[in-house]
């Protein structure tokens, strides 16, 4: 073995650290790579990297623009990959190298995959992903499309000795955010400057980060695959504001806040333990079976210092409030699922799971203002839930196969409330609800040949006792699938319909939604050419009735009706053409258009969002947005490319303020290999 | 030259050693290259490789007879029917072939329930063993494209302004699905959603990025455990701001929080939260996120302030 598989694995390193950006290109990816695998050694390298600039002229609604796409000007590393395999699997320290990167440094969105193996030894999988994003959050009164938010996912597996029949896996998976999020402080008395019942709403600067350590075994024993894992969540949150400035003033907030001072940490910890066994390989009669207990405790404290001045007054008013509170969360879960091949042509299925959640909090609210007031708070929530589901596969023919499945569950919640305030006790007493569905689907799929494959499926379902009124009542699915593919040719077009109906005595929920689609795509290797086009329809509509949400004199006239309908139109086009040998292009158009209500009531012409009538309240949101796009590739060498890619992005809405954005973005970049 | 190879290696096999008969079958990867050089040339990096790089599997699972079975009879008679052809297979039988050694693997327990295998979606469907787009998981294609050919409504979800980061190569559909079939989901019913994973064994698989609205809640929204964060959210791609299934939260918030007798506590007689007074006349009862600000749950204020 010589150095040179690592020396290409140094430069490819050195080259992916140099300060330039990476960054993904937009939705046009051709996944083309540049470079040939070669031998070094007893090993076989290839890489490819795409280097460029990236540049980005957003107009309109900024805001937005960052919220829902956030390219932004800069050089970048597109893409890069590279694998390195030992020739006979007998490397010396590994067997394989592979790295897979996309959007890195400066991009908003990046991922990067790693492998290191050596064959019989171990094995390692890590990825490092990075998030930038601008929340479009509820209100636009605060700024708060300006604040960033940053995440970062890291993953990172060992498996030890993973061809043999005891293997132990070690991991770490870390998550950490930061950015804007949102509180708000209840006042539970009339405190000067705020009325009763008030609130003040905030926003803190978060810092998020949960910790996962796991560790387990695998093994294979007496026909059994067996398996134990045992994991620890730490999750630390730490929020803190203290910039008054930037507070909203609301109506009820009378007198301006002079300063604020805020601190919310909190900390979980979370083990989880799963244990599994499962028979190893497919005979007549084969079981599965896991359980699995996840713990955990969360402590939490709420400090908070305000001063509000009345007009006039020569102080500030001071409130300092602290919440300190811990909940326990206990969940276990299991499940036994029995497989049963009688003959080939049958599958029969049947599965028992069972659900248990149990929470247990507790808090003490103190709020000293004026005088001390002292709230303490129990809670309690309980979900038990068995399931049992039994399916069957029956293929009387190759070319046909029939599908049926019983699906019956019960649930029941628990909940107690009590809240304890120094002048009075609030409680709720232990409430238990039960709640059933039983459902039934069938299915039918045809392969007859020809590259044809269609499937048809049903399913009705009954529920009784529904916890909420959009919960599952009487459901219905139907669903279809039918694709054709003739060497390079592919036609597919699927139809999907549900809906619920959850009626009361006097009012009732109806939800409806159903979608279409047609896809056709033609691909010619030989020439370069490429044609994938589609058109989906996807409509909701969602009709409830409300009671005693208006203000009206007749109490007859309080029941109401909320109303959503939307209707969203996509069309997507992509082509690909090889006009010359040396060059390539491609180029593609994607279009969501969202009717909303419009034509289909006198009040869904004026819906932007929503419109209140009386009694009525109806919602849809009519936009469209479009995003064209092109790339163009000239192969200047044989490992060496350069490429022009551009992308547009409009969004156009019609609501107060006129949220609408355009954006050209585009890049010039090289595709190379070494 | 495969008659030479078997001319030369058969009998020398049968002789040697003592294993009984159907094990002779088996002629070993080495006499595949002969006839097959290319596919041998890309099977060195393939995953499937380590079986023969190890030395120390059992012939019915090393190299290439390990799925396309014992090839004696088929070098012997350069006849193609007489060894395991994987296209004419169905996608059951390609499935049991390719059980019967990743049977045991963790994250394939529950493959026999998921909707892929029983809507007859077979491995061979995604997955192409010597012409692969990536070595790891020897997929056909790039997986977003993979999926994409079948579910083209989550495509088009995919190309609405607001979604999750999967076209902009930040995510995979792996992240929150299983395409081998996931456990019983422990929201709602259990019904549905038989393909998608569950964080830490047992939850949403929402909560493994958004850990912050897992809790526990001293006071949790009984929504987010109990039917899951779909109530609220469409997890691949919206219209709506936040991946909401309405334009506007108070639109969504009303049709559980509309007073209705006869659901949830309030079917055995315990008030609603929401109390007459929130006119939704008055444009500040417009906007239930203003005071509800922790809506997920909150550690401070039973109304989620």
């Amino acid at each position: 073995m010589t150095n040179a598989p690592l020396t290409a694995i140094l430069a490819w390193a050195v080259a992916s650290v140099l300060p330039v950006a990476w960054a993904q290109r937009p939705v046009t990816s051709t996944a083309e790579e540049a470079g040939t695998p070669r031998q070094l050694d007893n090993y076989t390298v290839s890489n490819s990297i795409e280097l460029g600039y990236r540049f980005a002229q957003p107009d309109g609604d900024l805001d937005l623009y960052r919220a829902s796409v956030n390219y932004g000007n800069g050089m970048r590393l597109f893409q890069g990959t590279l694998r390195v395999h030992s020739v006979d699997g007998k490397g010396r320290f590994v067997d394989e190298v592979a790295v897979r990167s996309s959007g890195a440094v400066s991009d908003p969105y990046q991922s990067h995959h790693f492998r290191v193996a050596k064959n019989g030894l171990y094995r390692y999988d890590g990825q490092v992903r990075f998030m930038r994003y601008h929340n479009r959050l509820a209100s636009l009164w605060l700024g708060e499309h300006g604040l960033r938010t940053d995440r970062a996912l890291h993953a990172h597996d060992v498996v030890l000795r993973p061809e043999s029949r005891f293997r132990v896996l070690i991991g770490f998976e870390r998550n950490r955010r930061t950015g804007p999020g949102f509180g708000s402080g209840g006042v539970e008395e009339p405190f000067e400057g705020f009325e009763e019942g008030s609130f003040l709403r905030y926003r803190s600067d978060l810092r998020q980060a949960n910790n996962q350590y796991r560790a387990g075994i695998e093994a294979r024993l007496w026909g059994l695959a067996l398996s134990a894992r045992q994991a620890i969540n730490r999750y630390e949150e730490r929020g803190a504001a203290s910039d008054a400035s930037r507070w909203p003033t609301l109506a009820s907030n009378v007198y301006p806040v002079e300063t604020m001072r805020l601190s919310i940490p909190i900390r979980r910890s979370t083990p989880v333990t799963t244990l599994s066994a499962r028979t190893d390989s497919e005979g007549l009669v084969g079981f599965v079976a896991r359980y699995v207990y996840a713990g955990g405790q969360r402590n939490t404290m709420l400090a908070e210092q305000l001063a509000v001045s009345a007009p006039g007054a020569l102080a500030a008013d001071q409130r300092e409030t602290a919440v300190i509170g811990d909940v326990n969360q206990r969940l276990s879960s299991g499940e036994m699922m029995v497989v049963a091949t009688p003959t080939p042509r049958w599958t029969l299925t049947n599965t028992t799971a069972f659900h248990n959640t149990r929470m247990d909090g507790r808090s003490s609210f103190v709020e000293i203002g004026l005088e001390r007031e002292e709230v303490l708070n129990f809670e309690h929530l309980g979900v038990r839930r068995l399931s049992n589901t039994s399916e069957a596969n029956f293929r009387p023919t190759r070319q046909v196969s029939l599908y049926g499945a019983y699906r019956a569950s019960s649930r029941q919640v628990t909940s107690s409330e009590v809240t304890r305030f120094p002048w009075a006790e609030f409680s709720e007493e232990l409430t238990s609800i039960d709640n059933s569905i039983r459902s039934g689907s069938t299915g039918l799929r045809l392969l007859p040949g020809y590259g044809v494959r269609a499937s048809l499926d049903f399913e009705i379902g009954r529920a009784d006792r529904p916890l909420t009124p959009v919960s599952e009542r009487r459901f219905r699915n139907e669903s279809g699938r039918i694709r054709w593919n003739s060497g390079g040719f592919t036609a597919s077009g699927h139809f999907r319909n549900r809906t619920n109906e959850n009626p009361t005595t006097f009012l009732a929920y109806s939800g409806r939604s159903r979608s279409r689609g047609v896809q056709v795509s033609w691909a010619d290797p030989a020439s370069g050419f490429v044609l994938d086009a589609g058109y989906n329809l996807i409509g909701l509509d969602v009709s409830t009735g409300i009671l005693n949400l208006f203000a009206a004199s007749d109490p007859a006239s309080e029941r109401g009706r909320a109303v959503y309908a939307s209707r969203i139109h996509n069309v997507n086009i992509a082509l690909r053409v090889a006009p010359h040998e040396r060059v390539s292009v491609d180029a593609g158009y994607a279009l969501t258009k969202d009717a909303g209500l419009a034509g289909f009531s006198p009040l869904g012409a004026m819906a932007s969002r929503f419109a209140l009538d009386g009694t009525t309240v109806v919602s849809s949101l009519p936009m469209s947005y479009r995003s064209p796009r092109a790339r163009v590739s000239i192969a200047i060498r044989k490992s060496l490319s350069w490429n022009f890619g551009w992308q547009h992005y409009g969004y156009s809405e019609r609501f107060a303020g006129d949220q609408s954005y355009r954006a050209h973005v585009g890049y010039s970049s090289f595709t190379f290999g070494f | 030259m495969a008659s030479a190879c078997l001319w030369l290696q058969g009998p020398a096999l049968a002789q040697d050693t003592g294993d009984p008969p159907a094990k002779q079958q088996f002629m070993g990867s080495a006499v595949c290259q002969g006839c097959h050089p290319t596919v041998w040339e890309s099977f060195t990096s393939n995953p499937h490789f380590r079986s023969v790089a190890m030395e120390n599997q059992p012939p019915e699972r090393t190299g290439c007879e390990g799925c396309h079975g014992p090839g004696f009879l088929h070098v012997l008679n350069l006849d193609k029917e007489q060894i395991v052809r994987f296209p004419p297979l169905t996608p059951i039988e390609t499935q049991r072939r390719c059980l019967e050694c990743h049977a045991g693997d963790f994250g394939k327990m529950h493959v026999h329930r998921s909707a892929h295998l029983t809507g007859e979606v077979g491995c061979t469907s995604c997955h192409s063993i010597h012409s692969a787009h990536d070595d790891r998981a020897l997929l056909a294609s790039q997986q977003r494209q993979l999926c994409y050919s079948c579910h083209q409504e989550i495509r088009a979800r995919f190309d609405m302004p607001f979604k999750h980061r999967v076209n902009e190569g930040a995510m995979e559909c792996t992240d929150c699905h299983n395409p081998h079939g996931a456990p019983v989901a422990t929201w709602g019913g259990g019904h549905s959603s038989r393909m998608v994973a569950q964080s830490l064994g047992n939850d949403l698989p929402c909560f493994r990025c958004h850990p912050d609205k897992r809790g526990p809640f001293l006071h949790p929204h009984p929504p987010v455990s109990l039917e899951g964060c779909f109530s609220c959210h469409e997890p691949h791609g919206s219209t709506n701001p936040r991946l909401l299934n309405r334009p506007t939260a108070f639109t969504l918030c009303m049709e559980c929080h509309s007073d209705i007798a006869g659901f949830g506590p309030r079917a055995e007689g315990i008030p609603g939260p929401t109390p007459w007074a929130h006119n939704l006349s008055d444009p500040a009862f417009r906007e239930c996120l203003h005071c509800h600000a922790k809506i997920h749950g909150s550690n401070t204020h039973t109304l989620f302030r």
